[in-house]
């Protein structure tokens, strides 16, 4: 793809994940800071890309470990400032540790008791687990508050220093059949929330500001973009919906379940069975730019990079599709097993593909890591075993990866 | 066979009631009422020709056939086998296994493989290791290769038995549990437990342990086999005549080829763990230590069978009950195949897939866009078909194929399928909002079974990948000319969409997520539309009973009037899983209540309103908890076969295969325990999904590793008989750990004759002569 193309494209529709930030604060970079205009959360910025990262690639148990911490289990992934990292533990909690040395600064219990309206307190006590847990959802933050949604409708937000600012309520009924994953994001000025209805709330007071009924949310965190002055939110189910009144604009533009949208270079991908490249038009009309079919289940998102549209099966196959492509397309790197050929019944990979500098990531449930060049040829540059894994996605910034091992958090880095 | 110490089974008899006749008049009473049936019948009308499952049943707009027969799942009139058998020719059905130490050539109380398990075991430990996988070749048995054990014998390693079963796992959850083989289960063995149910408690030291299970096995000659172990913990390794062979925690299906010697040999296992015990994000432990056995044969494979009468390959996976009408045989296989088959021979009659092309108006199909990009599909999918029928055809026999002949089959109907995809996605880039593809659907875009007016056969395709969700609604007369199809978009639920077309009050009524939709049957018009269903569910069917003369629908969550499709009322079933409930004397049953995650899933009834009027409402006539009712199960359980009512007594059928049977009237349980089965309870398989089918004076319930129990009714538990079909087939998605066949649907029965549909295969069973293939 043309350098140019996505600059051009970009002053039409501008995703908000600003690919285009000073070197210096590039997501992935040691010095990057959290705001509200460039929130890190779900897969950092929304695209699992960062840039500015220079992670280790090998490390083994007494080689590159930079401290290791006892946070509990969760399937959701910590995220990260200058010097904090926030993450959240079954079945209730939320941890803040020093990035420094892992050791924690805080924690807190985010339970019903913190519920003013008893319906509302039996609602969330009578919320009972299944397979993704409470506490699936990656939290997001601003730099100055954590936010974070449990399963049971518990929405907390958290000062940095570790006082509850407010708590909120979501009561709708649970619509997918494994429990609740999708991550709430920050967008222009408010907390989106994708639990059964799609939610919008005022960041600094918990206010819900609206509530979209007919946008059903599967496991998917939502994407978000610009288009002209319009900020929009997209949800894994392809519905479009404007962020300042939570309205409609279309639906269907596309279609996946486990996994989340990106939305990058003026288009929108998503990337399940039914891989797409959208773009909206006037009115917001969606246009298919390019598709390609992927066969078997995908649980993680897909990864837009050099002209490249990469992701990874269930049963850790790798696959890209040619992101430049229009049209039925048959994708450049087609169902290569990166973790054996035979790796029985079960999916392995709940994690999404994850790029640090020239490198992708790639976790398996099992604790085996994949790394990758992130070129056409993805030529397999380590491989590396940690205890237990999780489904968790990595997170990076500067030489640091966090990587949830088991009840673990790893920092490896060197 | 341990049983539950739970099981109530105290010969309790069944209350009858205005509501329960005995047996044949019952029999009579629902030929002549026709509860489910679309009108109420003459009470008058002479009855006794036609009952259900007789071979003179002829099914009319008023007694339609098609989801389990007559949408009760009982065929009074059949008189269906009660042995059959396919059986894999050669050494594997030769093979004999046994736990205990043998005294000279097997006996009586040696086991042939079935399902290719071995399932009686000796086990021994647990013991401590420091490193579970640096320690796996510490020998804890003093001269581990050479170990012959005998249980509770002077080896001071403590022998005991086990028999890998379902109930003896430890957990039973269907997603991320532990009973998705027949494992030997060290937990089960060395935990105590202090409670079934939900959440059962464990006590017990799981870390750092290691274990051993010995068999032995019992091979005419020396033989070349295959042998797979499937394991969870850190390490393992096995010794098969004292010489040893590492697992691979990497590849746990991994299949050994290995030498069986002539006579009895022994084989020995050893599981390590770091912590016994995995955890479920919802706090529920699972076991994570075990290992399951299996010896397959070395291919080709062929076959000897017993009472098969011919088995005919279908064109693809599907969970699509056959229906009988006439001297024809109808279901529906792979994306959107219904086939039409011949029931005296087996062979297809016709074919015909169903795309969105089928629903166009002539004026859309000359259109330059559909011309260009579709026909020439179309045509080459017709051309394909042909050929497909003529190859399947040609393969119709008492055996089937050999494994290595039904490869070149299984890749023409491969070449079919290419082009029938080829067709939706030709559909999918003109319009992919109004022609999102029909396959990707879960199982398969088949799933419906078909219904009959006996005049014509009505059936839906498609669901397609979760989420958009189109439907091809179709109708055909009964040599294979298309009536009409209607394309819809209905949207598809989150596990895909099962459900079957039903037929009431001379409509044809379909739905899926939130629509349901009234048809005319001659003509597919329109004449109503509910979108304001909620959820109809995955694989809930609508069922249909009359109030007051007037024909109502029960759908997962509502109660419509079928005249015009107004809801009457909420269902208030509470259905857990994919059961469709029966209705009996106004009264609706379900065998999966949902009463919470840390609650047993019970059973219900309700009584329908008195009336079709918009506000009426349900009442409870039983709601009891689970602790006397529920399906047994350690961990969540999960419902999919429907249930079936008899005699007052309710019998219902969970994944694992856990059977509850309960006096309706009394309320009160009369016997709950685990079939003896082979089913793999997990997401991909899952376990015992055929509902259990009344065929004359017997109760039939198939597992999805083909294992058909045969269940006396009444009171107290009895099997009868038990059969199977074992179909090894290379190009296998059913990830059943052999590539066995596997089975979701109950079969339908007409005369003696029974018609058993497996992914691979329709089976005819009824009483003949063995066949060697």
């Amino acid at each position: 793809m043309s350098r140019l193309a996505p600059l051009l494209a970009a002053l039409l529709l501008t995703p908000l994940a600003a690919e285009e930030a000073p070197p210096a604060g590039r997501l992935g970079s040691a010095e990057f800071r959290p705001s509200p205009e460039r929130p890190f959360g779900w897969r950092g910025d929304g695209s699992g890309r960062y840039l500015g990262a220079t992670p280790v690639t090998e490390w083994s148990p007494t080689k590159n470990i930079r401290w290791t911490a006892v946070v509990g289990k969760s399937y959701s992934s910590p995220v990260v400032t200058d010097k904090l990292v926030l993450a959240l533990s079954e079945p209730d909690l939320l941890i803040c540790l020093d990035r420094a040395d892992g050791k924690e600064k805080w924690r807190m219990k985010v339970t019903s008791a913190d519920l003013q309206d008893a319906a509302e307190k039996e609602t969330a006590d009578q919320y009972l687990a299944k397979d993704t847990g409470h506490t699936a959802a990656t939290p997001v933050t601003d730099g100055a508050t954590v936010y974070a949604a449990f399963a049971n409708g518990i929405v907390r937000a958290a000062t940095l220093e570790g006082k509850t600012k407010w708590t909120a309520f979501v009561e709708a009924r649970q619509n997918t059949a494994y429990g609740r994953s999708s991550s709430p994001i920050l967008v222009a000025g408010k907390l989106i929330l994708h639990m059964t209805n799609l939610y919008a709330f005022d960041p600094a007071t918990g206010k819900r500001l609206w509530v979209n009924e007919e946008a059903k949310c599967q496991y998917g965190t939502p994407a978000c973009l610009r288009q002209g002055k319009v900020d929009l939110i997209v949800t894994c189910a392809g519905d479009v919906i404007r962020c300042d009144d939570g309205k409609k604009v279309n639906d269907q533009i596309g279609n996946t379940s486990n996994s989340s949208p990106v939305a990058m270079d003026g288009l929108i991908y998503f990337g399940e069975k039914d891989v797409r490249a959208i773009k909206l038009g006037a009115e917001f009309k969606d246009e298919s730019v390019w598709n390609g079919e992927i066969m078997g289940d995908v649980f993680g998102s897909p990864l837009l990079h050099g002209g490249l549209l990469y992701t990874v099966s269930g049963k850790g196959d790798l696959i890209a599709f040619d992101a430049g492509k229009k049209g039925a397309t048959e994708p450049v790197i087609d169902m290569r097993p990166l973790f054996g050929d035979d790796v029985g019944a079960q999916p392995i990979l709940y994690s999404s593909v994850t790029l640090a500098g020239k490198y992708l990531f790639v976790s398996s449930n099992l604790g085996d890591i994949v790394v990758l060049e992130a070129t056409k040829e993805a030529k397999v540059v380590a491989k590396n075993r940690i205890k237990d894994g999780s489904g968790a996605s990595p997170v990076f910034s500067g030489r640091d990866l966090f990587l949830r091992d088991g009840d673990r958090l790893l920092c490896i880095g060197n | 066979m341990q049983r539950l110490a739970t099981d109530p089974t105290q010969g309790t008899k069944p209350t009858r009631s205005a509501g329960f006749v005995p047996t044949v008049g019952r029999f009579l009473a629902i030929a002549i009422v026709a509860v489910l049936g679309p009108a109420a019948a003459d009470p008058g009308e002479p009855a006794a020709v036609n009952v259900l499952g007789s071979a003179d049943f002829k099914p009319s707009l008023d007694r339609p056939v098609g989801w389990r027969g007559d949408w009760t799942g009982r065929f009074p009139g059949a008189t269906p086998p009660m042995t059959w058998s396919r059986r894999v020719h050669g050494i594997t059905t030769a093979l004999r296994y046994q736990a205990a130490k043998p005294a000279g050539d097997p006996t009586k109380d040696s086991k042939p493989l079935e399902y290719f398990s071995i399932k009686d075991w000796l086990v021994s430990g647990p013991v401590s290791v420091s490193d579970p996988v640096k320690d796996i070749d510490q020998d804890h048995l003093n001269g581990e290769p050479g170990v012959q054990p005998a249980e509770a014998g002077k080896n001071a390693a403590g022998w005991k038995f086990l028999r890998a079963d379902v109930d003896t796992q430890s957990r039973h959850d269907h997603n991320e549990g532990t009973c998705g083989q027949s494992y030997v289960d060290f937990v089960y063995a060395f935990g105590k437990f202090t409670a079934d149910g939900p959440n059962p408690k464990i006590e017990g030291d799981f870390t750092n342990k290691a274990a051993y299970a010995h068999t032995y096995i019992h091979s005419p000659a020396e033989v070349k086999v295959q042998l797979q172990m499937p394991f969870d913990g850190a390490a393992g390794k096995f010794w098969l005549n004292g010489k040893p062979t590492a697992l691979d925690p990497k590849n746990r299906g991994k299949v050994f080829d290995i030498t069986l010697a002539a006579g009895w040999n022994r084989l020995l296992v050893k599981i390590a763990v770091a912590n016994g015990l995995g955890k479920h994000y919802s706090g529920r432990w699972l076991s994570a230590w075990m290992v399951a056995a299996y010896l397959t044969p070395v291919g080709p494979v062929s076959y000897e069978t017993r009472n098969v009468t011919w088995m005919t390959k279908v064109t693809g996976r599907s969970m699509s009950q056959p229906i009988v009408v006439g001297d024809r045989i109808f279901l529906g296989a792979n994306i959107s195949d219904l086939m039409c088959l011949s029931k005296a021979d087996g062979r297809v009659l016709w074919l015909r897939t169903t795309t969105p092309f089928d629903s166009l108006p002539a004026v859309e199909k000359n259109s330059p866009a559909i011309k260009e990009k579709v026909e020439p599909l179309v045509a080459q999918l017709l051309k394909l078909n042909e050929e497909a029928v003529a190859a399947i055809n040609a393969a119709v026999s008492p055996t089937g194929l050999p494994s290595d002949q039904a490869a070149a089959l299984d890749k023409k109907l491969k070449e079919k399928t290419e082009v029938e995809r080829k067709v939706h996605k030709a559909f999918e880039d003109l319009d992919r909002k109004k022609y999102p593809p029909y396959f990707g659907n879960e199982v398969s875009s088949s799933n419906g079974t078909p219904s009959s007016d006996g005049v014509r056969v009505y059936w839906t395709c498609g669901g397609g990948i979760k989420g958009p969700g189109a439907y091809g609604i179709q109708c055909f007369d009964l040599d294979g000319k298309r009536v009409w199809t209607n394309h819809e978009v209905f949207g598809s639920e989150e596990h895909g969409n099962h459900q079957s077309t039903l037929l009431v009050d001379g409509k044809l009524i379909f739905g899926a997520c939130n629509t349901m939709v009234a048809m005319e049957p001659k003509t597919g018009a329109v004449l109503w539309k509910n979108a304001k269903m909620e959820s109809l569910g995955s694989g809930t069917s609508p069922i249909a009973a009359r109030i007051g003369g007037a024909g109502v629908i029960i759908t997962l969550k509502k109660i419509l009037r079928a005249s015009d499709g107004v809801e009457i009322c909420a269902s208030n079933l509470n259905i857990w899983g994919d059961p469709t409930p029966v209705v009996d004397n106004d009264v609706v049953y379900n065998t999966s209540r949902f009463r919470g995650w840390d609650d047993l899933t019970s059973m219900c009834a309700i009584k329908l309103p008195s009336g079709t009027g918009e506000k009426g409402s349900v009442k409870p006539v039983w709601d009891p908890p689970g602790k006397d009712l529920a399906t047994p199960a350690r961990g969540t359980n999960y419902t999919i076969a429907s249930p079936l009512l008899l005699d007052g007594i309710l019998y219902g059928v969970d994944m694992t295969g856990g059977i509850t049977a309960v006096d309706v009237q009394g309320q009160k349980g009369l016997y709950r325990r685990w079939l003896d089965g082979y089913n793999r309870y997990n997401r991909y398989l899952y376990g015992v999904a055929a509902s259990p089918t009344l065929a004359g004076k017997h109760i039939y319930v198939v597992d999805d590793a083909g294992y058909t129990h045969l269940i006396q009714p009444g009171p107290q538990f009895k099997e009868v008989g038990r059969n199977v079909i074992e179909n090894i087939f290379f190009s296998s998605i059913s990830n059943n750990p052999c590539r066995q066949e596997a089975f979701y649907t109950a079969p339908y029965f007409e005369g003696k004759a029974m018609f058993l549909r497996g992914e691979e295969y329709l089976y005819r069973i009824e009483e003949r002569t063995a066949s060697k293939g």
